[in-house]
């Protein structure tokens, strides 16, 4: 009896041995629609979303909070006038199995501040005016303002080997939970675990492989015959078939939103007077246009961030509602008889939906006396006319809407002088005072203000933020991007 | 044959050498800046200069081109403007695919052509014929893109027959290459066999209707003998002409069934290479698509010359 008893106490502790406390899933696959191109981690294509947190580490990432945690960083201090910041790493190591030393973050933050390397977040980390190794373990940075949204920066900064740059496009340079295995150029690329990664015990997945799958109606049987477990980029007519199938569901991040708009080039006329702009801002129903043409994935909007983000103020979505009265009012006290303008939409792949938005457009502006003609352009050619200011009114998306409103503040988008050629000296005060303060409420009540005075000027109107849909088979959990839209695929259960 | 083969690759290389110069300029004249689309979404002036400067775009047109000439005389095509790698190697990953989708495509495009062709042809005017003109008619009409999907959701989506997306290597399996293939290659025959089976439908119609086979007819020649020793052989010439520029298409031009199928061939690469401004990959799979079309060109001439005894020598048909 007591062998019979102590075999079977053997069998269970057996199995309990082989699955562990949660039994570890072994490989996840995953499409999108373009291919990376090359794997440095300073472009942001969307081709590299996937990799980025897969293959590097940064120095902190942000909690749902919005509050930085340590990643590669264990603990930082803050001067007390806030303009100096140091970061103690903790003991890692690169996939080539070298020590990550202060150096290397050095290196990376110089790299991230290269004109010719082009990197995505060149504008904002500008903002770094020293960085340097005090020893091999310690970080110092040197701000030149306070940078209320550094650590939301410091959270898309993803730390590379600089002795693997010359290689880095082809073979990676991180020291991410994954290392690349193969690359297929335009067919797949496979990550594996990497097991010397300081946190690897959190890592669920062994094995990552990410193809490339243009068509969405392709991608989505593929999800459908299971020959992929999750689609990270799909599309309108993907979801339409999707929807409802058995074994699929479909999740909505609500971390990182793409957020639609339309931009007016107040130097052109007759765009410099304040009643045509808010006339086009009164007259657009944003509704419409989310339900039909974003299909109700997000909502109608007047303001840069989306509801669920701290910096959102409910109390601003009525200053720049449908009213095709007031509309008309503003029109007439404009002393503008009725004319005739364009706006430039691209592709889909540039800026998705805008051909769509547009003809809605139409329609809302021809009732107030706008005739509006619509030129649509490749995404080349888009960008060449965005960055040039070439245009009287554009469409277009970005997608910094989770993250931290320094991102897209003092930019191209909303920022004094920008690509709509707005200015005022009230509204670069309150842009400037955003950035000279840490302090939450303080910051909470300036943002209130910026986009208060956003919707009022209308050179910039927000129109839909939208959560994109990440189909995927029933069973997955886990699935989650950070707050700017980069998927972190580690903790995914219920793989293959 | 040797001298007229060696004649005509002579002649390709100012055919080459001004496909290249056309392609360079035009490119460059074109709207669009890939120091732009590779500078981040918030760029200042200078940032987009020096990514043009590391780049080489600082130069000159007519310097740029004398660089790449030069390179590419010593095999050198450069490097990929969006991801460093080099285009040659981009080139020769894309290459294999390409030939084996467009050989496949051909092969299934002649079977398919062949026997709606040689049916029709056989009987004119009959129930067969009209009825295969009328399948022949849809096949052209249809796009392919459209055809390509049809068949993802029938034989991949419904049947689970094939895969839906993608190739699989052949060092992954030969059954499950040639399973990867076979849809593809369908959409492929579907648009191009109608094509074919037209030609010979009409060619094989007309030599019916000849003397020499009436002949041969008469003098009780099997019929198995004279279609294919008397009619086939003389109804293939214009064939050849058509498959020629089929397969010529077939090399560089199958973009759209490269994408629907995620098929990693010549035809995507270059798509992406335009939207992305990717100059140095536009120019070399274009040098490469052009190669193509004139091989196929003096492939099909050659061919003529095994066909036609009279072209072979020298007279006029």
């Amino acid at each position: 009896m007591g062998n019979w008893r102590g075999f079977v106490l053997l069998c269970g502790l057996s199995i309990a041995v082989a699955t562990g406390p949660a039994a570890r899933a072994n490989e996840l696959i995953v499409s999108q629609g373009v291919d990376p191109i090359g794997f440095d981690p300073t472009r942001f294509a969307t081709g590299n979303h996937v990799f980025l947190h897969q293959l590097y580490d940064t120095l902190v990432t942000l909690g749902p909070d919005g509050d930085p945690r340590a990643a590669l960083a264990e603990s930082w201090q803050r001067s007390p006038d806030g303009l100096t910041v140091t970061f103690r790493l903790r003991e890692a190591r690169f996939h080539t199995g070298r020590a990550i030393t202060a150096e290397d973050v050095v290196f990376t933050i110089e790299r991230y501040q290269t004109e010719r390397v082009g990197a995505n977040l060149l504008p904002r980390m500008r903002s770094i005016r020293q960085v340097r190794a005090v020893d091999p373990r310690t970080v110092e940075l040197t701000l030149g303002d306070l940078m209320p949204g550094l650590f939301d920066l410091l959270g898309a900064v993803f730390i590379q080997n600089r002795d693997a740059i010359d290689t880095m496009n082809r073979t990676a340079a991180g020291s991410g939970p994954y290392v690349l295995r193969e690359w297929r150029p335009g067919v797949q690329f496979t990550m594996e675990r990497f097991a010397q990664h300081w946190r690897n015990d959190q890592t669920l997945l062994n094995r990552i492989v990410v193809r490339t799958i243009p068509d969405e109606s392709a991608a989505a049987a593929a999800l459908q015959t299971g020959a992929v477990d999750l689609l990270l980029t799909t599309g309108a007519l993907a979801e339409t078939q999707l929807r409802d199938r058995p074994g699929i569901r479909i999740e909505r991040p609500q971390a990182s939103p793409r957020s639609f708009y339309l931009m007016i080039n107040t130097a052109r006329p007759p765009f410099e007077k304040l009643e045509i702009r808010q006339a086009i801002s009164r007259a657009i129903d944003r509704r419409r246009i989310a339900e039909i043409v974003y299909r109700k994935n997000g909502g109608e909007t007047c303001q840069p961030w989306a509801p669920g983000h701290w910096a959102h103020a409910p109390e601003v979505e009525r200053a720049c509602g449908f009213d095709l009265a007031e509309a008309r009012r503003l029109m007439e006290r404009s002393g503008i008889a009725p004319f005739t303008t364009t706006v430039n939409t691209a592709v889909d792949a540039y800026s998705p939906g805008s051909v769509e938005t547009a003809q809605i457009l139409k329609e809302d502006l021809a009732k107030i006396g706008i005739t509006l003609d619509i030129k649509t352009y490749d995404q080349a050619r888009a960008r060449s006319l965005l960055l040039a200011s070439d245009f009287d009114m554009l469409l277009h998306v970005y997608t910094e809407g989770g993250n931290d409103p320094q991102f897209i503040l003092p930019s191209g988008i909303y920022g004094p002088g920008g690509r709509a050629k707005y200015t005022a000296p009230a509204y670069e005060a309150l842009v400037a005072a955003a950035g000279r303060t840490a302090d939450i409420a303080a910051r909470k009540d300036i943002y209130r203000q910026i986009s208060l005075a956003i919707a009022e000027a209308a050179f910039v109107m927000p129109i839909v933020h939208e959560f994109p849909s990440i189909p995927m088979k029933r069973g997955i959990e886990g699935f989650r991007v950070d707050a700017s839209g980069f998927p972190v695929l580690s903790r995914i259960t219920g793989a293959r | 044959m040797g001298q007229f083969a060696l004649r005509r690759l002579l002649d390709a290389i100012p055919v080459l050498l001004a496909v290249s110069l056309l392609i360079f300029a035009g490119l460059r004249l074109a709207p669009g800046d890939p120091a732009e689309m590779l500078a981040g979404p918030d760029p200042s002036p200078a940032t987009i200069a020096a990514i043009r400067e590391t780049l080489g775009l600082d130069r000159g047109i007519a310097v740029q081109f004398a660089l790449w000439l030069r390179a590419a005389a010593s095999g050198d095509l450069g490097l990929s403007l969006v991801n460093g790698l080099p285009v040659g190697e981009l080139l020769l990953d894309r290459m294999g695919p390409t030939l084996e989708l467009a050989l496949a495509g051909m092969a299934a495009s002649l079977a398919l052509g062949f026997a709606m062709g040689l049916a029709a042809g056989l009987a004119p005017g009959s129930a067969t014929d009209r009825t295969i003109s009328a399948l022949a008619s849809l096949g052209l009409a249809t796009p392919k893109f459209w055809t390509g999907i049809l068949l993802i959701i029938v034989f991949g989506l419904e049947a689970r027959l094939f895969p839906v997306a993608g190739r699989a290597d052949y060092a992954d399996g030969v059954g499950e290459a040639l399973r990867s293939l076979f849809l593809p290659a369908m959409t492929l025959a579907i648009a191009n066999g109608p094509i074919i089976a037209r030609f010979l439908r009409n060619g094989v119609v007309e030599m019916s209707r000849s003397d020499h086979v009436r002949t041969a007819m008469a003098k009780g020649l099997p019929r198995r003998q004279v279609v294919t020793g008397y009619i086939l052989r003389n109804a293939l010439v214009p064939v050849v002409t058509v498959s020629g520029l089929i397969l010529g298409n077939l090399v560089g031009g199958t973009a759209l069934v490269e994408i629907v199928f995620s098929w990693p061939g010549l035809g995507s690469l270059l798509i992406n290479a335009i939207a992305n401004r990717d100059y140095s990959v536009v120019q070399g799979v274009m040098l490469v698509v052009v190669a193509g079309f004139l091989a196929t060109s003096l492939l099909v001439d050659i061919l003529y010359g095994f066909l036609d005894p009279r072209i072979r020598h020298g007279r006029a048909p």
